[in-house]
């Protein structure tokens, strides 16, 4: 396997974004690093600045007033990254679908 | 055959490799304590190793902003100053002295120590962020406070070095500010000794950036500060010089204060215990303080450690003067 990805795989340091989200996926997301679920075993860390991140954790609908800087978010952060798009609202535009 | 010998010094042992090696060694053991102390399992030993190879593969990107020259000259100046101090305190260790080599004095290591606080500051002002600006404006105001305290309690440790060796009379007046002399002695067993020891102790916190001064830091307001524009191959960089720095000050305090790490297969396991020692109580201190404002932290170090150290100056004169060790 290419080492730079085996490397990404042991310590992926996540940036969290928020597009609108009513607050429950974020909560989701850092109630994994408190200590019943401790994600800094895998090497998880919650990180400040996309420039140092390797996941974008985006919650919300994609509002179009969050879609720029969604957008901004993703060209910061250095390459190779991933996306993870969290909770319903994310994934699927959940409970706004006809809104 | 010499110039072999010096450069296996420099590059393996005590030099790149055997530090960096401890130096992410001294990363996992503040993460996995850190951990422990919040009732987590924490990270594998290798996570630092893993964090650094994963960074060194990214891209690394330079901001519009940014002065490109001094944006990356910052963390190799920063990280080749940390690598120097760390050989020549593991040297004053580890190579057996002769009397032509110069391995190096307190002021040297001073000077040595304040420049990744200054390559720090000039990293983050070339990066042309907000955030990083006050970050940077913070990382000066740090060193500006705790430098004075820092100074000082070295000044203690000076002093108290001094009379031992006028006593013992093997050593010339030349040789005072010489690290392997000071080495020889442990001055944290007296008054002013100890209290120059929890000074400066305090100081190497805030200059790792551990939490009650990770002011410039301050990853809940400022987001990360001084490094927030740098990724990829530079912020290994920087990782690699805060895990050096984790190896080479709480080293540094043990040689001023308690006595080195000497040599023979005791003394080197006792000297790793004193090291283990105090960086284990940098942690703690991390882990039970909140961050403190930056006019607490220039209060606390100019108005609290000041005259501390100053009492404790006069006390070490004292000492001297009267002949009482213990003062």
């Amino acid at each position: 396997m290419n080492w730079k990805i085996w490397s990404l795989k042991k310590s992926p340091w996540v940036f969290h974004v928020n597009t609108g989200a009513c607050n429950n996926c974020d909560i989701e997301v850092v109630n994994c690093l408190t200590p019943k679920f401790d994600v800094e075993r895998f090497g998880v860390t919650l990180v400040g600045s996309p420039r140092h991140a390797d996941a974008l954790l985006v919650t919300g609908v994609v509002t179009a007033q969050a879609a720029p800087r969604l957008i901004r978010a993703y060209q910061q952060t250095p390459k190779p990254c991933v996306v993870f798009s969290i909770g319903a609202c994310a994934c699927g535009t959940g409970i706004f679908r006809k809104g | 055959m010499e110039f072999i010998r010096h450069l296996v010094w420099l590059l393996i042992f005590p030099g790149f490799v055997f530090t960096v090696v401890v130096g992410l060694y001294a990363c996992w053991v503040v993460r996995k304590v850190t951990a422990l102390i919040h009732h987590r399992i924490g990270p594998p030993v290798l996570q630092p190793l893993y964090d650094v190879l994963k960074l060194l593969g990214k891209q690394t990107m330079i901001p519009e902003a940014a002065n490109k020259i001094v944006f990356i000259a910052a963390p190799v100046v920063g990280f080749a100053s940390v690598l120097v101090l760390s050989i020549l305190l593991l040297g004053v260790d580890f190579i057996p002295s002769q009397n032509d080599m110069f391995l190096g004095d307190v002021i040297v290591a001073i000077y040595l120590m304040v420049i990744p606080s200054l390559a720090l500051i000039l990293g983050s002002s070339a990066s042309g962020s907000p955030h990083a600006a006050i970050g940077a404006s913070r990382e000066i105001k740090l060193v500006t406070s705790y430098e004075l305290a820092l100074v000082m309690a070295f000044i203690v440790v000076i002093i108290k070095t001094a009379t031992f060796q006028t006593v013992s009379d093997t050593v010339g007046e030349v040789h005072l500010l010489s690290l392997s002399s000071i080495a020889e002695h442990a001055p944290v067993f007296s008054i002013s000794g100890l209290l120059a020891f929890l000074a400066a102790l305090l100081c190497i916190q805030a200059k790792l950036g551990f939490t009650p001064f990770d002011i410039p830091e301050a990853e809940t307001e400022i987001a990360g500060g001084v490094l927030i524009e740098y990724s990829g191959a530079l912020l290994a960089l920087w990782k690699l010089m805060q895990a050096i720095m984790l190896v080479a000050l709480p080293l540094f305090l043990v040689i001023l204060f308690m006595g080195g790490i000497g040599s023979g297969i005791g003394s080197i396991l006792f000297g790793i215990g004193k090291y283990v020692l105090v960086l284990v109580l940098l942690i703690l201190i991390k882990n039970t303080n909140p961050r403190m404002r930056i006019d607490q932290a220039l209060k606390f170090f100019w108005f609290y450690c000041g005259p501390v150290m100053a009492l404790a100056i006069v006390l070490a004169m004292l000492g001297n003067v009267y002949d009482k060790w213990w003062l």
